[in-house]
């Protein structure tokens, strides 16, 4: 999929409304947002299709899928007791510092090792096997609504407050927005990653500059 | 003040995270959740003292957008 929309930001409104408004200039047809595809990521297209489309990339819930078997041992309120604590990101960032007994660069159903055992990771497909961080693209955690930092340790550190969300379970998908955690921050010209956020952003953009 | 409105005060920027949090760094684009929350405070969460995006408030927003300008390019 091309999504040269996106990099040069037009086309998100027109294709909002079906080609009834004309932000881009270029008319009442021919500035389909997804390049003719049905799918639509925010209203629903004609294939009632949510998502990002097939850029969608790494999904939070297709990781903890995979690493709620090998990590249940160290897994946080997702995946059962957690008797020091340990938060999702945690979970990751253990088995960033586990030894894979494969180098594959594609599978993850070979077996690794963590937490004193040997762990399996089904299910996914990453670059590296230990290379799993939390912020691939598109990773949206699941947090719940109103939660708040009533029992959250102080020393932890960015890392473990931003694990500390991922660890807690609910309904939303929120985007890690927070400016601290954020750097080489300017106003919006281009992207490498497509995501909800970034075509949230373009559309934002775009309504700016021509209405 | 309408949906619309308020998008259009939303400043959206480009960005990487902290390399602390993604070693890759790609460039990404979306908004400051600090700025977001001046205008939509109900988009924005707070968990241990992080702010989050909640995208399901943002698209609600975008929905009503895009309906108002559905309704705006019908009465013109």
């Amino acid at each position: 999929m091309s999504w040269d929309w996106l990099n040069k930001g037009l086309g998100a409104v027109d294709w909002a409304t079906s080609g009834k408004t004309d932000f881009d200039g270029k008319g009442s047809s021919g500035s389909t947002w997804w390049g003719g595809e049905q799918r639509d990521p925010w209203f629903g297209g004609a294939d009632k299709t949510w998502g990002s489309g097939p850029d969608k990339g790494f999904d939070f819930l297709d990781a903890y899928d995979a690493f709620k078997g090998g990590y249940s041992s160290t897994m946080g309120a997702m995946g059962g007791s957690s008797p020091s604590g340990s938060s999702f990101l945690n979970a990751y960032t253990s088995g960033k510092g586990a030894t894979p007994t494969s180098s594959s660069p594609v599978s993850t159903s070979s077996a690794f090792t963590a937490g004193g055992g040997t762990h399996s990771m089904p299910g996914i497909v990453i670059d590296k096997p230990v290379d799993f961080y939390a912020f691939k693209d598109n990773v949206q955690y699941p947090v719940q609504q109103g939660s708040s930092s009533s029992s959250g340790s102080k020393g932890g550190g960015l890392l473990d407050t931003v694990g500390k969300a991922a660890s807690i379970y609910a309904t939303v998908a929120p985007f890690l927005c927070d400016i601290k955690t954020k750097t080489d921050i300017s106003p919006l010209e281009t992207t490498e990653v497509n995501d909800d956020l970034a075509q949230a952003a373009f559309f934002v953009k775009e309504l700016r500059e021509c209405s | 003040m309408s949906a619309l409105e308020k998008l259009k005060q939303l400043e959206p920027i480009q960005f990487r995270y902290k390399k602390e949090l993604d070693p890759t760094q790609p460039l990404r684009a979306g908004f400051s959740a600090q700025q977001v929350q001046q205008v939509i405070p109900e988009a924005v969460m707070e968990v241990d003292g992080v702010l989050m995006l909640d995208m399901n408030v943002l698209k609600n927003y975008l929905r009503l957008a895009r309906e108002e300008l559905l309704e705006n390019a019908s009465k013109s």
